[in-house]
């Protein structure tokens, strides 16, 4: 069975749909990457996936399968025992996710008693223990998040996230507001947590070239819309939506002769508009009359599935030549 | 520690600055104070010159250069001596305070505590169960009643509970025919005589505190380590008090502290609604009677207590605010 599963999902704020019918399947252990320019719905599908929206923010329609279980319909109080023993967040940054008037050890200490109390020296060791597994000295414990670099307090968030060894993270942006250089290190931590705790991950971010280095699977986002899903390294080699191919001109290879950055012209589109059509049609630059009138459906291929006629039309090519 | 001891160090350079200016402005002003006070008396018929050196030295008006009266002035404050008063000769300038200021800090200072603390809570209530039946009732009612102007709602309230019908007295701290002393039937009838006062007091201030508390509560609530705090499934109460409530009445404790300072200033208009004899009182007669050494100790007085409120409000600050503590990081 599969660890999440998300089945039309579509989310409102007022009139404005910023997630807009979409489906995901994520295994035990698997990492997804969810990459898509602002506004294009990421950030809300992990929050809805924790029923964590805020106001006007609302799960109109769909489902959230967590191990077989509802999320949806489930009442607050029966969510808070999953609520970070089962499914954790990190979010964006970890600037502001920290209390600010608590120390960070009273943050780690208030989940861990929310859930499965222990003994202080039992809760010491542990924070000292996860704090480790972030390369930040145990006595830091004792300060409060002011006192942590950006990069610190990030790390201390993942810790946080993993204190009590959750099945599945959402990560919203974990690496935006950092520099090059501790993004990277903090990437790397990340791959040498999963292989020591095998948990699952929602990983949400606008940089494609992060997603793809940690990522098994790659899910593109177009307004609300999820327009392409693959395995990353399939991705990378062989985009089959317009979007997607877009996305990754936008990062050069630094390894080839030329190197030429192709942004995409034009703007995202109004997520409160909902004439049919492909969202992504305006700015395309293979738009098909089709593409105007008639929204394509999402076609799901096992682990991998494209929303987009031209795509469509050759994936039925592919399978019958 | 090294933060207290700046703003210690703040707060000595404030009083200092404060009482200069009190002893400055008057001198500064066009005319003297006290030659107002002996127009007065000439303007009654012609005055002994004996009577008017008489006058001058009971009111300290000789003719010491500035800087003499400015030490003078210090040495008389480190003795708690203010003067004496010009409207309650020959009773000094300390004695009237000291006889009002207990009405007031009592009165006040209890209303003051008091619409806090129930206006800060009320605040916390309806921003966490916003929208809420409790949250659009209080919340609307305080709209209402801090929009009223404070003098016209005592009146109403002593045109209808004091006079209207004879619910509670309509004047004065307590009733005409007792001695002030410390004793059940006079402490009865003092509280008795507050209530009305304390409760329009009540009525037009706690809408502020209530309407700024669940404003910076409701913005607290939006701050990511709330939605972190909620992603953790704590119980309720942690969340609403740790994480929210607990960042979200910074910027309250300090003016909470502030108008601290204010309480011995009284509230001139309702000890005036309601003949109270409390500081406001005192004060308003000052004005009204040109009684300068009186008005200067009140002055003082409220000085003194606001820069006071002012450093508790650091204090608190230092306690409730590690960033404020360890006094670095994000400045």
């Amino acid at each position: 069975m599969a660890l999440l599963e998300v089945e039309h999902l579509t989310v409102t704020y007022g009139n404005v749909h910023a997630v807009r019918d979409v489906s995901l399947k994520l295994e035990p252990g698997e990492i997804l990457g969810v990459v898509g320019e602002s506004g294009s719905g990421k950030s809300t599908l992990g929050y809805a996936v924790t029923k964590l929206l805020r106001s006007p923010g609302q799960i109109s329609a769909g489902r959230v399968l967590f191990e077989g279980q509802d999320l949806v319909p489930m009442a607050e109080r029966e969510l808070r025992k999953k609520r970070w023993k089962d499914i954790a967040v990190v979010m964006q940054s970890g600037m502001n996710a920290l209390n600010p008037v608590a120390t960070i050890r009273r943050q780690f200490e208030d989940a861990i008693m929310a859930h499965s109390p222990m003994s202080q020296t039992k809760m010491r060791e542990r924070v000292a223990e996860m704090l480790q597994l972030v390369n930040i000295d145990a006595r830091y414990a004792d300060n409060y998040p002011h006192e942590l670099s950006g990069g610190m307090k990030q790390r201390v968030a993942i810790a946080l996230a993993l204190v009590l060894d959750p099945k599945l993270i959402i990560f919203d942006e974990p690496t935006t507001a950092l520099d090059v250089v501790v993004q990277r290190y903090i990437v790397q931590n990340l791959k040498m947590l999963r292989k020591r705790y095998n948990f699952s991950a929602l990983f949400i971010s606008h940089d494609l070239g992060t997603v793809l280095e940690i990522a098994d699977r790659v899910a593109v986002m177009y307004g609300g819309k999820m327009v392409e899903v693959q395995a990353a390294g399939e991705l990378l080699k062989n985009p089959r939506h317009p979007y997607t191919e877009a996305l990754l001109k936008c990062f050069p290879d630094p390894r080839s002769e030329q190197i030429e950055v192709l942004g995409i012209p034009g703007t995202p589109p109004d997520l409160a508009d909902l004439s049919p059509g492909c969202p992504f049609h305006p700015r395309c630059a293979m738009a098909m009359d089709r593409c105007r009138v008639e929204t394509p459906e999402y076609i799901s291929m096992g682990e991998a599935g494209v929303a987009c006629h031209l795509a469509a039309r050759e994936v039925e090519v592919g399978q019958n030549g | 520690m090294r933060y207290l001891v700046r703003r210690g160090i703040m707060l000595l350079l404030t009083l200092w600055s404060a009482i200069t200016l009190n002893f400055l402005l008057p001198r500064l002003m066009p005319g003297n104070p006290a030659e107002v006070m002996l127009a007065k008396f000439k303007g009654k018929g012609n005055m002994s010159p004996q009577a008017i050196h008489a006058i001058k030295v009971m009111l300290g008006l000789n003719n010491e250069s500035l800087w003499q009266q400015y030490l003078q002035y210090w040495h008389e404050i480190f003795h708690w001596n203010f003067g004496v008063s010009y409207t309650y000769f020959p009773f000094s300038v300390t004695h009237e305070i000291a006889q009002a200021l207990p009405w007031t800090l009592v009165l006040i200072g209890v209303t003051t505590v008091m619409s806090f603390v129930i206006g800060t809570g009320l605040g916390i209530a309806a921003a966490w169960k916003r929208g809420s039946l409790l949250d659009s009732s209080v919340t609307s009612i305080f709209t209402f009643t801090s929009s009223f102007p404070y003098f016209w709602f005592a009146l109403i309230c002593i045109f209808l509970l004091g006079f209207e019908t004879t619910v509670f007295p309509n004047s004065g701290g307590f009733a005409a025919t007792m001695n002030p002393g410390f004793n059940m039937a006079f402490i009865g009838s003092a509280v008795y005589h507050s209530i009305l006062p304390a409760f329009t007091i009540l009525v037009s201030s706690l809408g502020g505190w209530q309407l700024q508390m669940r404003n910076n509560m409701i913005a607290a609530l939006n701050e990511d380590y709330v939605v972190l705090a909620r992603a953790k499934g704590l119980p309720e109460r942690t969340l609403a008090i740790l994480y929210a409530a607990r960042n979200a009445i910074l910027p309250n404790m300090t003016s909470f502290a502030m108008s601290l300072g204010f309480v011995v200033s009284g509230a001139i208009l309702v000890e005036l609604v309601f003949s109270y004899p409390g500081m406001g009182n005192l004060l308003y007669s000052a004005v009204s009677n040109e009684d300068f050494p009186l008005m200067q100790g009140i002055f003082l007085m409220i000085v003194v207590c606001v820069v006071l409120a002012n450093f508790a409000a650091d204090v608190i600050n230092v306690f409730l605010d590690p960033r404020v503590r360890r006094g670095g990081g994000e400045a």
